[in-house]
Formats: structure tokens, sequence, C-alpha cells
């Protein structure tokens, strides 16, 4: 999963990415704005086939929080 | 704090808009190619009006004032209390309400008051006038508005700089509805969007994000459960048009099928105050007819949200007027 996230991350902010580690904050990513991070969470939902709910949008601010909540609807680690 | 009023009509709403706009593809030299891509994407804004320098948001609130008064919404003489709602008023003193009091020729004993309010200040407005509307003096409101963000964002700072358009608005408030309005309205004090006396505006999008998809769902969800209504009741659902992905997750959090919810910012940007009856007056230029019952919901500046579920039985929503520059 951490490699297909760093894929999208790349991809979405338009430049390679640093290793993402589960403590990597979102706001500490190469490229990240707030509108980034819209994209980020868009091209997530649309990857893994997945509808995020706010409070879950809210709660992820590291990769590692993500891919919990992926992990949560069933994504494969 | 939840409530409800009974006996009142919204009884027509103009916006105007300036005629020139600004090309959010227009940025990309200054943000890089991808950078405007994905804003277009996510918030959804092509291009938005900018107002010419000098020129007032009081300016587009008249013009708007004096389409309602050629479409025959109201007569000078029967407006008892004039407001003013912007973030960006002509001027400290005197009110900006004063002064379109003067060039509407409202008459003298005419209460005049500017309301300090952003993106919720249209249903700050709709609030303070079924306030005003309670006392039997007091036969109709006239609610302007309008502010002019475009020239106060920082032009280096992507989130606000392709985001802002200028706008303003007229609405008449009277008595004679047979329904309750419900109006909900909070507030959490909070500096996450801000425009300092002389400097440019501020705004942390995660922050604002983070609370309009929570706290905005919630509210609706109260102000239907206080009414009593199903989703299906209601005919439309008019969001502060703030972001196309917040719009899209307001509306997946509370149910709304997403053409139940329109998006009108790819012309428009944010237009902050305006932005509610802009979006009526679009709608109304596209030809929506037969809306009677409306969910209004607002939300931005500090941080303040308001919902409002009124019925539109007896609004005359005139379309958007586009008004050039005035002549010197």
């Amino acid at each position: 999963m951490m490699e297909r996230l760093a894929g999208l991350f790349s991809e979405t902010l338009g430049r390679p990415m640093p290793p993402l580690a589960e403590k990597t904050a979102f706001a500490d990513l190469p490229g990240w704005d707030s509108v980034a991070h819209l994209a980020l969470l868009l091209a997530v939902e649309r990857a893994f086939g997945v509808a995020f709910a706010s409070a879950e949008m809210v709660s992820m601010r590291t990769v590692g929080e993500m891919a919990a909540v992926l992990r949560g609807k069933g994504v494969a680690p | 704090m939840m409530q409800r009023f009974g006996g009142l009509a919204l009884r027509g709403v103009a916006a105007a808009v300036p005629e020139t706009v600004r090309e959010v593809a227009g940025f990309a030299e200054r943000f890089g190619e991808q950078a405007v891509a994905r804003f277009r994407q996510i918030v959804g804004v092509e291009r938005f009006p900018v107002a010419p320098e000098g020129v007032q948001a009081s300016y587009y609130a008249e013009a708007a004032a004096r389409d309602l008064l050629a479409a025959g919404v109201f007569r000078p003489e029967e407006i008892d209390a004039v407001l003013f709602v912007s973030q960006t008023p002509d001027a400290v003193a005197p009110t900006t309400a004063s002064r379109l009091q003067g060039r509407l020729g409202l008459g003298e004993q005419t209460l005049a008051l500017d309301l300090n309010q952003g993106c919720a200040g249209f249903l700050t407005g709709l609030l303070t006038a079924a306030h005003l509307l309670g006392h039997p003096a007091c036969r109709n409101v006239l609610l302007l508005g309008g502010d002019t963000l475009s020239r106060l964002v920082d032009p280096a700072d992507q989130t606000s700089a392709m985001l802002f358009g200028d706008a303003g608005f007229a609405a008449v408030v009277g008595k004679g509805g047979a329904d309750a309005w419900t109006i909900a309205s909070a507030s959490a004090p909070s500096e996450a969007i801000a425009l300092p006396h002389g400097g440019r505006f501020q705004m942390s999008g995660t922050d604002v994000f983070n609370f309009s998809i929570t706290r905005v769902p919630e509210q609706i969800q109260a102000v239907l459960a206080a009414t009593g209504e199903s989703r299906e009741a209601i005919d439309l659902v008019l969001l502060h048009q703030a972001n196309a992905f917040i719009l899209r997750q307001i509306a997946r959090m509370t149910g709304f099928p997403e053409a139940r919810v329109p998006c009108r910012m790819a012309g428009r940007g944010n237009t902050s105050v305006a932005s509610l009856p802009l979006l009526l007056c679009d709608l109304a230029g596209e030809g929506m007819r037969g809306v009677k019952r409306a969910l209004l919901s607002a939300f931005g500046v500090g941080l303040t949200w308001m919902t409002a579920r009124l019925n539109l039985d007896f609004c005359l929503c005139r379309p958007t007027v586009a008004c050039p520059a005035p002549r010197e």
C-alpha cells in the first residue's frame, strides 16, 4: 500500500516523493498545500475505490493514519 | 442557537457582478501549470468577476437593488430598514448602509445599519431582518451586501489568489409568508480566516476545510430534525460556494444528491457574502422554476456557520446583472 500511496502522491504533487514512513505528515510532503491535500484525498479515493467520511478526512494527517483508515475499509496492507 | 420565525417572506433577490473577469488559467505562469490544473479540478473555479480599481462592493449592491426596484419588488417608501453586510464597506464611517439609503432615495425614518460578516453574511442579514420584522413598525427590510476581496488577497498565495470573485446583492424581506423560517447559527472563535486592518486576506485552507465538512453537515441535519422534514421534502440545498470539493463532501455527508446541491463556482469563484444570493440569481438566469422548499447553508470567517430553512414561494429571483465600470 505504501508504494502505491507514494506513486499517487508523486503523481498528484507533480514531483518525486521522499521515502514515506508511517509518521510522515502530509504537510511535510514537497509541494503540499491545502488544495493539494484535497487532490490527494480525491486521488486516493479513486485509486482504492473508497469514500472517506468527513471524520476520516479530518483525522488523516500522516501517511500512517491514512493507511489505517484504508485498512479499515478493507484495503490490503 | 436555533430560531423559528413565522409570517416572513423573502420577496426578491438580485445580484450584480463586475463585467470584467479574471481567468484562472492565466495564473499558470505565476503558480505553474500543474498547480493551476489541480486548483481548477478541486476548487472548481475557471474564472471570476473582478471589480475595477476604486469600485466598491456597494456599487454592485446598489445595481442589484435598482434591479429589484425596476422589477417592482419594492418601493423606497416601503422600506423601514436597510442593512449592508460586508467585509469591505466603503469606509469605516459613515456606514455604507447610510450611503446606500441616500443613493436609493430611502426615507429619513429608515434604520441604516452595517453588519461585518463574510461568507455567512447573507444568512446573518436574513436573521437580523427577521428580528427587525418582529416589530410591528418594521414592514420591509432591504438587505444589501457585497465584497471586493479579489483586491485584498496576497497575489503570491495560491489558495486565495485564484479563489475570490467580487459581487453584490440585494434582497427584500417582508411579512406575509404562510410558513415558518428556521435559522440555526453557530460560531467558534478562530483566526483561521482573517483580514487585518490595512493587510492582506489570510486563510488556513486546511482548518477551514476541516471545519466546513464536519460542522456544516451536523447543522444541516439538526435543522432538518428541528423541522421534522425528510431530505426528500427539500427541493434545493444552496451551499455557500466555497470550494467544489467541500460542496460535494457536504452533499455526500448529508445524503443529498449532487443534482439538488448546485455548484456554480466555475464562472464566479467564491464571492464571500454574495455567494448565496448570486447562486440563486445564476440559477434564475438558467431558468430555475418551481423551487419552493430551500435549505441554505453558509460558513466561513468567524468561524461562523448558519443554516436556514425557508420557502421561496413569494421570492422573485432576478437573473444576475453584469455591470460595466462606472463612468468617470
